[in-house]
C-alpha cells in the first residue's frame, strides 16, 4: 500500500475514534478530493468500523454464528410476515444452532450456543420491537400484523424467555391467577389508550395445574399457528428430542451412555421425567449461571468486574431454585465488595455513563423492555412511551457509587479461575437523595425523581432508592418480574 | 412530547386513518432486511456510529411513515438512502454542538460513492469480515471486543487497559487496515466488485 494510501486510513481511523483535529480534517477532505480511490477507501474503512460497531451491537464479535443464522432467515422461501420467520428463525436456533456446535466440546463453542440463543431472541426483540409500537391505537397498523404470543417466546431458551409486551389486539395475554386482569403495560396517567379491562376476562388459569397450564400454553400456540399459517413441524423422535433436552437444560449434548438409557425406556412419560431431572441437576444451575453472568455483566466485561464471583452467585440461586424475584431483588439492593458479595457484580459493570448501562439493562433483562433510545428522546409514536420514564428509572440508581478496594495505597486484585486479574471494587450508597437531570433534544434540562409504577419517590426521602426500587417491583401489580 | 409532531401529521391526526391496512409484509421484510445497509449507508458521512445510528432512526421514522411513497419492485435501498441523506444533513445542521469535521461539498462526494454500493455487496462484506476476524491474534480479537462492546469509546478501553489513549488508538487503527486488506483481498477472491 503506498504511503498516501497508509495515510488516509490513519486520518480515517482518527475520524472514526472521533480524535480528528482541524488540520487532520483540513489534510483528510484534500486527500478525498484529490483521488477517487482514496474516497473508496475512505468509505471502505468508515463502513468496516460501523460492520464492527452494528454486529456487536446486536451479538458480539461472535458474529460468525450470527450471520449463518441471518443466512437460514433468508434462505427460507417464505412470504410470510417478517416476525414470523424472525420467530421461527428463534425455534430453529435451538436445534440448528445446537446441532452445528453439538459436535465439539470446548466450553467456548457451547457458551457461544447458548449466547447465540439469548442473542438471536435478542434479535428478535429487537427487530419486534424497532418495528413495533407498544400503543395500540395511533401509529401504523404494523402492530397487527405481528401478534406475538408469549407462548411462543416460552419455547427458546428459557433466559431470553421476556415478555414482549402486547403485541395484538386479538390474543389475550395470559389469565393471571388470583389477581385482577390488567393490561401488561404500564400506562402514564395522562395516556390516550382506551380503558383496559380491569375484570378478569379469562378463565382464571391454576398454575400448580401441570396439565392446565400445559393445555393453556398448547392452545396459544395453535392460535399463533393458525394466525400466520403455519405448519408446525413433526413432534421430535426421541432421538432429536434427547439431545435437545439436555442442550437446553444443561448446555451439553447428552452422553451415548445417557442417550442409550433414554431410548430404551419404554415408559410413557419418560419425557416429563427426565425434564424434571434435568431441571434438579446441577449442571444445569450452572448452565444457567454461565448464560445469566454473560448476561448480567457482559461477555467482554468493559468493566473489569468478577465474573467467578457472580457466577457463583447465580449458581447457588438457581441450584436453591430460588423465586426470581428473590434474585433480582439481591442483584439490584446487593452492596459490598466484587470479591466478596457476587450480586454486586452486576451493578458494578454498569455504572458508568451516570448508570445509564444499568438503567438500560436493568430493563431490559427484568423488565423485558428496550428503553435504550428513550435515553435521549420520547418513541417517535408510542405516545406513552416518553424520555423522562428513562431517566424516572435512572433515578433510583443515583446514589450508588463504586470504588477501588485499596491494598496500602495500591489497588487491590484478585484472581479469576482463568488466571485474569481483576481489580476488586466496592459497591456502596450515599445517602444524598436530589434530583436527577437530563437533557432533551432541544436543549433543555429537566429534572425528574424516581419513579416507578406511577410511584414517586420524594426528594427528601431516607429511604436507600435501590430499596425502593425493590419494593416497587415486588408489589407492582403488573408484575413484570417473574415471580 | 412535540418535537415531531410537524412530520407526523398522518400519524397524530385520529381522523386521517388510512384505509389500506397499512404497509405489505413485503415492505416489512425489505425494511428490516435494508437496516444494516441504510446503517452502513449513512455512516461515512457522520463519522460517529452512535449519531449514525440515531439518524438512522430518524431515517426509519421517515420510511415508515411515508412507505405508500415507495414503488413496489423499485429499488429499496436507493429509497432508503435519499431519505437519510436528507436526514443526515438535517442532523449535520442541528448539532453544532458535535464535531462535525467535514465540508458539505466532501459529505456530497461521500454520498455520491455511497449511491454506487449494493446491498449484495454489503452482504459479501460482512461474510467476509466475520471470517477475517476469526483469523485475528487472540489479543487483537479481545481488543476489538472491548473496543465495540456497547457503549465503549477508545478512551474507555485505554483506561481499562491502563494504556496510553494514543497506543490504543494506534493499535485499532492497525487492527482495522489488517482487517480491510483481509476484506479486499477475500472480496476479490471471491469475484465480487
Amino acid at each position: 500500500m503506498n504511503p498516501t494510501s497508509v495515510k488516509l486510513l490513519e486520518l480515517t481511523s482518527l475520524y472514526c475514534e472521533q480524535q480528528l483535529n482541524e488540520e487532520q480534517s483540513t489534510e483528510l477532505q484534500q486527500l478525498l478530493k484529490s483521488d477517487p480511490v482514496l474516497l473508496e477507501l475512505f468509505v471502505s474503512y468508515v463502513q468496516l468500523h460501523g460492520q464492527l460497531s452494528w454486529d456487536s451491537g446486536v451479538c458480539g464479535l461472535r458474529a460468525a454464528a450470527l450471520c449463518r443464522m441471518d443466512k437460514i432467515v433468508e434462505d427460507e422461501d417464505h412470504a410470510d410476515v417478517v416476525a414470523d420467520s424472525a420467530r421461527r428463525s428463534a425455534l430453529k436456533a435451538s436445534t440448528s444452532a445446537s446441532d452445528r456446535v453439538g459436535n465439539s466440546s470446548a466450553a467456548g463453542s457451547r457458551l457461544r450456543t447458548l449466547v447465540g440463543l439469548a442473542c438471536v431472541a435478542a434479535i428478535l426483540l429487537m427487530m419486534v420491537s424497532r418495528l413495533m409500537s407498544p400503543s395500540q391505537q395511533d401509529g401504523p397498523n404494523l402492530v397487527n400484523q405481528e401478534p406475538l404470543s408469549t407462548g411462543d417466546v416460552a419455547t427458546v431458551d428459557s433466559a431470553a424467555g421476556t415478555s414482549i409486551g402486547p403485541g395484538s389486539a386479538e390474543i389475550p395475554p395470559l389469565p393471571l391467577v388470583g389477581l385482577n386482569q390488567r393490561g401488561n403495560r404500564r400506562t402514564a396517567p395522562d395516556s390516550e389508550q382506551e380503558p383496559r379491562p380491569s375484570e378478569p376476562t379469562g378463565p382464571v388459569l391454576d398454575l400448580s395445574d401441570d396439565a392446565a397450564v400445559i393445555a393453556a400454553l398448547n392452545d396459544r400456540l395453535r392460535a399463533g399457528w393458525q394466525e400466520n399459517n403455519v405448519q408446525p413441524v413433526a413432534t421430535a423422535d426421541d432421538s432429536e428430542w434427547v439431545r435437545r433436552a439436555y442442550l437446553t437444560f444443561t448446555g451439553r449434548i447428552p452422553t451415548a451412555a445417557e442417550v442409550r438409557t433414554f431410548l430404551n425406556d419404554s415408559s410413557a412419560r419418560k419425557r416429563p421425567v427426565l425434564v424434571d431431572a434435568l431441571n434438579q441437576d446441577l449442571r444445569t444451575a450452572e448452565n444457567l449461571a454461565v448464560i445469566w453472568t454473560n448476561l448480567l455483566i457482559g461477555r467482554s466485561n468493559p468493566r473489569e468486574v468478577n465474573e467467578d464471583a457472580m457466577f457463583v452467585f447465580l449458581e447457588e440461586q438457581f441450584a436453591d431454585n430460588q423465586p426470581w424475584l428473590k434474585t433480582v431483588g439481591q442483584l439490584i439492593t446487593a452492596s459490598g465488595r466484587s470479591d466478596e458479595n457476587g450480586a454486586a457484580n452486576f451493578l458494578l459493570a454498569h455504572l458508568n455513563n451516570e448508570a445509564t448501562p444499568a438503567t438500560a439493562v436493568t430493563a431490559r433483562l427484568f423488565l423485558g423492555e428496550q428503553v435504550q433510545c428513550t435515553q435521549c428522546h420520547d418513541h417517535p409514536f408510542a405516545r406513552d412511551v416518553k424520555q423522562t420514564q428513562f431517566w424516572a428509572l435512572n433515578a433510583f440508581f443515583k446514589q450508588v457509587k463504586r470504588q477501588p478496594v485499596l491494598l496500602d495505597t495500591r489497588p487491590m486484585l484478585v484472581s479469576m479461575q482463568d488466571g485474569r486479574r481483576r481489580r476488586v471494587w466496592e459497591l456502596t450508597d450515599s445517602n444524598d437523595g436530589g434530583m436527577t437531570f437530563y437533557e432533551t433534544r432541544r436543549g433543555q434540562q429537566v429534572a425528574v425523581l424516581p419513579e416507578y409504577a406511577g410511584v414517586v419517590i420524594p426528594e427528601d426521602s431516607p429511604r436507600n432508592r435501590r430499596e425502593e426500587l425493590w419494593h416497587l417491583l415486588e408489589t407492582d401489580p403488573d408484575q413484570k418480574v417473574a415471580r | 412530547m412535540t418535537e415531531n409532531s410537524g412530520r407526523f401529521q398522518g400519524v397524530d391526526d385520529p381522523d386521517h386513518r388510512r384505509s389500506s391496512a397499512g404497509p405489505s409484509e413485503e415492505f416489512i421484510r425489505l425494511f428490516t432486511q435494508n437496516q444494516r445497509a441504510v446503517f452502513l449507508s449513512i455512516l461515512p458521512m457522520v463519522a460517529s456510529p452512535a449519531d449514525a445510528e440515531e439518524v438512522l432512526q430518524e431515517t426509519n421514522v421517515v420510511i415508515l411513515s411515508k412507505w405508500e411513497q415507495f414503488q413496489p419492485g423499485s429499488n429499496f435501498l436507493a429509497w432508503c438512502r435519499a431519505i437519510a441523506r436528507l436526514e443526515v444533513f438535517r442532523f449535520r445542521r442541528r448539532d453544532r454542538r458535535r464535531a462535525i469535521h467535514l465540508d458539505d461539498a466532501i459529505v456530497e462526494i461521500i454520498a455520491a460513492r455511497v449511491d454506487e454500493q449494493s446491498s449484495a455487496d454489503f452482504d459479501q462484506r460482512r461474510e467476509a469480515l466475520a471470517r477475517c476476524v476469526e483469523q485475528l491474534r487472540e489479543k487483537d480479537q479481545d481488543l476489538l471486543r472491548l473496543r465495540y462492546a456497547v457503549g465503549a469509546s477508545g478512551d474507555d478501553v485505554a483506561e481499562q487497559l491502563g494504556r496510553p489513549a494514543n497506543s490504543v488508538y494506534q493499535s485499532l487503527g492497525r487492527i482495522r487496515r489488517t482487517l480491510l486488506e483481509c476484506v479486499r483481498r477475500r472480496m476479490t477472491e471471491g469475484g465480487a466488485v
